[in-house]
Formats: C-alpha cells, sequence, structure tokens
C-alpha cells in the first residue's frame, strides 16, 4: 500500500532524507519515530506529494504519487501535525468541506458526515463553531477530516500531541480500527508508548536515515540486548531510541 | 468550477461567521466618506452661509438699516449676521473661528455717511478660513456703494427727518406727505436696486450641461471607493498566510481536488465581499450624491473587478514575502503611497498639474478615473473596456503567480 524506495531528498547541501526505503502493508500500522529534525515531516511530505523527492520512488496504493498524482491523493487520508481545520465553521461544514475536496458527493457526504461526528464523539456539537471546541475536541476533529473519505492509506503526523489521555484513546481506538479495516497507516509520534501499543512494525529515522526497523520483537531483541549489557535492567521502545538517536537535544 | 465554488463557499461562510471584520470592512470607508461628506459638502450646491458678528457702536437709524439689507433676499443665503455688544466680542468670535469675519460699525457711522463725509468700516477676517471670509467682504463692498447711490437719492427726504428728530419738532401733516409722495416716487424709479442693496449673483454657466462631476465631494468619491478597495484587498490577501499558519493550505494541496480550487476560490469570494462592501458603499454615495441607479450598477461591477485585482495582486505579493509581517509591511508600502497619490484625500482635477500627472499613473488613480466618468453618465467606452480586460488579467495572471509561489513557499519542509 505504501511502497518507499532508496528516497532521497536534498536541500542544498543538507540532505534531509537520505536513501530511506519502507513498506506499509495493508492493515498495518507502521511507526515512523525520530527525533526532531530527523527527517519525519520531510518524509511524509513526500508521500502525500507536497514535495518532489531528489531522487527515489513512491507508491501509493499502487500509484506513483509523482505520476499518478490525482489518483494517488484520492487514496490519501492525511492528519497532519497542526489542527488544520476551519475554526469559524462547524465540524459539519467542515467535513463537508474536505469531504467535497476529496470528490465525495452530496449523497455520500450526507451519510459520512455524520456517521464520522458520531464514530469521533462530536455529533452532539456537530452545529457549533469548531472555535468552541477543546483541544483534544479539535484533535479528534482533525482525524475525521483526514478520514472523511474512507482512505485506503493514511498518514498521522503526531496526531495525538497535546491531548487529554480520554480523547488519545479515543483517536488510538479509531486508527486501530482503521487497520483493522484494511487501511494502510504510517504513523510519527514522539510517544513511545504510543508506538509500542499501537504498531505492528517501526522505523527509527535520525539524520535523515533508517537507523533500524522491524517489528518491536525484533527491535528489542536485536538491539535491547546491548542496551541490557549496558546496565539496563529492562530494554523499551524509550530506552531503544535514545540508545541509537543519542541524548543530545534536538531543534 | 464545482470544486473552486466549494472553497469560495468555504471562504464565505468563514467571513459570514466573522461579521466583525466584515462590519470593519465597511465601517472604514463609510466613516472616512461620511467624513469627507461632511468635510466638503454634497450635491445640493448650497454654499454654506457666512456668519458674520457684527458690533453696531453707532446704533442709528442708518446702522440698523445695515443688518437688515444683509438679510435680505439672496443675501441672507450667504451671510448669517450674528449681532455682538461691542468690537472686542466681535474680534474674539472671529478669532476663535466662531464666525467668518467681524465687522465694526463705529460711532457716528450714520452722520457720516448722511453728511458726505468719510468714514471707515472694520472687517476682520476669520484667519482660519480662505473663501467664506472673502464672500463678506464682496457683499460689504457691493453693500457700500448700494449706501452712496441711497446717499444721494435720498439726501434730501433723510435730511428732513434727521433735522426733524434732532430739533425734536413735529413734521406737519403737508411735509410729511410730501416726504411720502418724494420716498413713494424714489422707491417706485429706483428702490428695488439700492434700499436694501439689491445684489444678484450671477453664476456663470458653463457651455456644456453641468453634470454631478462638478462637484468636490463627488470627485473625491472615486478615490474613497478605490482607498476602500486597496485596504479590503489587503485584508483579504493576508488569508493566505492564515491558511498555512493553521494547517489548512496543506491540507488543500494534499486533497483530491483542493491544489486548484483553494486559490481560485479564494478569489471568487473575495470578489463577493467586495461586492457586499461596494454595494454598500455606493448606496451610501447615492443617498450623499444623488448618484443615478443608472449609473451604479456598472459602477460597482467595475469597482468590485477591480478590487479582485488588487486582491489577486496582493495575494501574489504576500507569498513573495517570507513572513507573513513582511508582507503586511511590503503591502503597506505599496499601499500608502497609492492612497496619497490616487486621489483619495485629494480630487486628482484639483491637484497641482505635475500630481496630478503621477496620480494619473497610479493604478488606483487611472481606475478611479473611469469610475468617475461612470458615475457620471458620461463612461469613455475604449478606455472602460481596456480597464476591465487589464484588471481580468491582472486577477488571472496574479492568482496563477500566486498560487505558484505559495507552493514554493508554504510547501517546503
Amino acid at each position: 500500500m505504501i511502497d518507499v524506495q532508496h528516497l532521497r531528498k536534498v536541500y542544498g547541501q543538507s540532505t534531509a532524507v537520505d536513501d530511506i526505503s519502507f513498506r506499509v502493508e495493508p492493515g498495518e500500522i507502521f511507526g515512523l519515530l525520530g527525533p526532531n529534525g530527523a527527517g519525519k515531516t520531510t518524509t511524509i511530505s513526500c508521500l502525500c506529494g507536497l514535495l518532489s523527492p531528489t531522487s527515489g520512488s513512491i507508491r501509493i496504493a499502487g500509484v506513483d504519487i509523482l505520476t499518478g498524482g490525482v489518483e494517488a491523493r484520492r487514496e490519501l487520508g492525511v492528519v497532519p501535525q497542526e489542527l488544520a481545520v476551519y475554526l469559524e465553521i462547524s465540524a459539519t461544514e467542515n467535513l463537508e468541506y474536505w469531504g467535497g475536496l476529496q470528490g465525495l458527493s452530496r449523497a455520500e457526504l450526507k451519510r459520512r458526515v455524520p456517521e464520522m461526528l458520531s464514530r469521533v464523539g462530536l455529533a452532539d456539537r456537530a452545529k457549533e463553531p469548531v472555535k468552541r471546541y477543546s483541544g483534544g475536541m479539535l484533535r479528534r476533529l482533525n482525524l475525521a477530516c483526514g478520514l472523511i473519505h474512507d482512505p485506503k492509506v493514511l498518514l498521522l503526523d503526531e496526531p495525538t500531541v497535546g491531548i487529554d489521555p480520554q480523547s488519545r484513546v479515543h483517536v488510538l481506538e479509531i486508527i486501530r480500527e482503521r487497520a483493522a479495516q484494511g487501511t494502510a497507516v504510517l504513523y510519527t509520534t514522539h510517544y513511545m508508548n504510543e508506538a509500542e501499543e499501537l504498531c505492528k512494525r517501526l522505523a527509527i529515522l535520525d539524520h535523515g536515515k533508517i537507523v533500524t526497523q522491524g517489528t518491536l520483537e525484533e527491535l528489542l531483541t536485536a538491539a535491547g540486548e546491548a542496551i541490557r549489557r549496558q546496565s539496563v535492567p529492562e530494554p523499551s521502545l524509550e530506552r531503544l531510541f535514545l540508545h541509537l538517536t543519542g541524548r543530545e537535544l534536538r531543534e | 468550477m464545482n470544486d473552486i465554488l466549494l472553497a469560495a463557499r468555504k471562504d464565505l461562510l468563514r467571513r459570514a461567521r466573522d461579521p466583525l471584520s466584515l462590519v470593519f470592512w465597511l465601517s472604514i470607508p463609510l466613516a472616512i466618506t461620511l467624513l469627507f461628506r461632511f468635510a466638503f459638502g454634497g450635491d445640493d450646491g448650497k454654499i454654506p452661509a457666512a456668519k458674520l458678528a457684527l458690533a453696531d457702536l453707532d446704533d442709528s437709524f442708518v446702522s440698523r438699516l445695515i443688518p437688515g439689507a444683509l438679510g435680505q433676499g439672496a443675501l441672507a443665503d450667504l451671510i448669517e449676521v450674528v449681532p455682538v455688544a461691542d468690537s472686542l466680542e466681535a474680534y474674539q468670535l472671529a478669532l476663535k473661528g466662531k464666525v467668518s469675519a467681524a465687522l465694526i460699525l463705529p460711532r457716528g457711522f450714520g452722520d457720516a455717511l448722511l453728511d458726505r463725509r468719510t468714514t471707515r468700516l472694520a472687517l476682520f477676517r476669520n484667519p482660519a478660513q480662505q473663501v467664506l471670509p472673502v464672500i463678506v467682504e464682496e457683499v460689504l463692498e457691493g453693500l457700500a456703494e448700494g449706501a452712496f447711490y441711497a446717499r444721494e437719492l435720498l439726501g434730501e427726504p433723510i435730511e428732513t427727518i434727521r433735522n426733524a428728530s434732532t430739533q425734536s419738532t413735529r413734521l406737519d401733516d403737508t411735509q410729511a406727505l410730501g416726504l411720502a409722495r418724494t420716498f413713494e416716487q424714489i422707491f417706485a424709479d429706483d428702490g428695488p436696486q439700492i434700499i436694501p442693496p439689491s445684489l444678484t449673483v450671477h453664476v456663470d454657466q458653463p457651455e456644456t450641461p453641468r453634470t454631478e462631476s462638478s462637484d468636490y465631494f463627488f470627485m473625491l468619491f472615486p478615490g474613497l471607493v478605490f482607498m476602500s478597495l486597496l485596504f479590503t484587498a489587503q485584508a483579504l490577501a493576508t488569508d493566505l498566510w492564515d491558511e498555512h499558519t493553521q494547517g489548512t493550505y496543506k491540507r488543500h494541496q494534499v486533497s483530491r481536488r483542493g491544489r486548484r480550487a483553494f486559490l481560485w476560490g479564494k478569489t471568487i469570494a473575495a470578489g463577493v465581499v467586495l461586492l457586499v462592501v461596494q454595494t454598500a458603499l455606493f448606496g451610501v454615495g447615492r443617498l450623499l450624491l444623488g448618484l443615478q441607479f443608472a449609473n451604479l450598477i456598472p459602477a460597482v461591477l467595475f469597482s468590485t473587478l477591480s478590487g479582485v485585482a488588487f486582491v489577486s495582486f496582493f495575494q501574489w505579493i504576500s507569498v513573495v514575502a517570507r513572513r507573513e509581517n513582511d508582507a503586511t509591511i511590503l503591502m503597506s508600502f505599496m499601499i500608502m503611497p497609492l492612497v496619497l497619490l490616487g486621489g483619495s484625500f485629494f480630487p486628482i482635477r484639483e491637484m497641482p498639474p505635475f500630481l496630478a500627472a503621477i496620480a494619473e499613473r497610479t493604478p488606483n488613480g487611472w481606475l478611479a478615473g473611469r469610475l468617475e466618468r461612470l458615475l457620471a453618465g458620461q463612461p469613455e467606452p475604449g478606455a472602460l473596456a481596456m480597464a476591465v480586460v487589464a484588471c481580468a488579467l491582472i486577477a488571472v495572471v496574479c492568482t496563477k503567480l500566486a498560487d505558484a509561489q505559495a507552493r514554493r513557499r508554504f510547501t517546503a519542509a
């Protein structure tokens, strides 16, 4: 569903993404982890066609994102880190708008918008201007806007930043549900416990390169031994992450 | 096309849900229009009356004729007499700007006039006013001339009355009848011209029929319209940065049909917003200037199209800038000289020639000229067509440029 091969993105002298390759299968949640400036956002921007790669290929649902942009975007749902919704209008109007831009018909919108509002727990406040929503509600609406057209591929860029535990659990449940329905999910986060809980496979990105990738068990088995030997009693994804990417502060 | 209309509808919904912005865009030009209207007058063609503080220190039969003369006929429309007790009060009123001029009738004025002696009337002009004190001065010159002729014609009967008054003697019936017949004869022959001095204001009629464009405020109105358009266009253009900041720009770019729809929808929505603002502004213009309804519709459409061209241009300029603040500063640097030079504060036709030549070459000044002709019901088809094509072309080209530049500016990681 998502097939990235030898992706490179260079800005002048700086290489933001350096020859990375990974695949995300239908129904799989793939975690892309990395400190700030590691290249996650550049990778996602290339995946959704915002940036053209310097080299390499990206296929979304079997369609090359460079040559078949519109077709690829039809199957793509993006939930950006920013709350990319219009605060002046209601949740219903937001969903109708973003759904409309994905090509949903009036009839489809009429059916899907209430379903989606109900699924993200906003049905009872659907007519209110979104600016009255709490942070958690806005995050749920942000997610709903990415899901309204029922995409086969979902790119989630830190979708749970700054929300309450209830909303977070709710968001994670919806993502799992989507994956169970066959959607390929690429998930980035700084919360390691979230990635541990959610992702079937993971890649850790640093300085534009993938330093490791595999299932959680594979990663912990391969690199966890080394951590244990360094007197850490129980390996965890967070310790593995810090071990691989270092402890120095990033931008 | 549906996706563009969808995007336009979304922007209009946002505007409708944020009525304060709309009220602001409406109120600024309306407030400025009303301010200028009250500062420069409207279409009724009335010249404001000049207030004249009059201190009659003589208090004689003759001096009391002066306020009476000034309050007669056409003069009453030109001059409003404010009687005051003494010269000090008269001067103070003029200095404080309460009156246009102060006139002092000195003691002995009446006797001097009747005795054919030279006398001096003191007129103090309000230094803060240019036109109205001149009107007072000219009227008084006419009045003085009238008084001279009145003295010549009525000297004998007035002398008889004065002598009787000073000697406290009564005129007998024969004398009174003789005086009455003399006055009757003089009034019948020359009276209408001299008592009170009858002044006829002669207005030179231009060869071409008078149009509304001869009114100062009318000349200023198109400039005000373009000032409103420029400021509204700037505010609408900065919405691009708001969309970028809140992430909605990127969401458009990754959606199936949002790329094309985003900016074209915004341009169409801006057109609708401008149409609303312009309709309100021209509605006020109609009330204040008595603009003809038939001229209003093409004028509103023309100014709206001009506004869309400005919005598109500023959208492009705003994304040429690296940051939102830079965009605001850049646009302000462009708008302020355009407003100052383009006839928004002073009609181009009233400018000194070198300044008018510059003003007519500013985009808003040039378009305001076309708009003025439209409002006057005297459009120049060639120039108007050129303006319409230019605005449409600028709107299309700048929207495309802004679209390309926004992608470069906003999608860089």
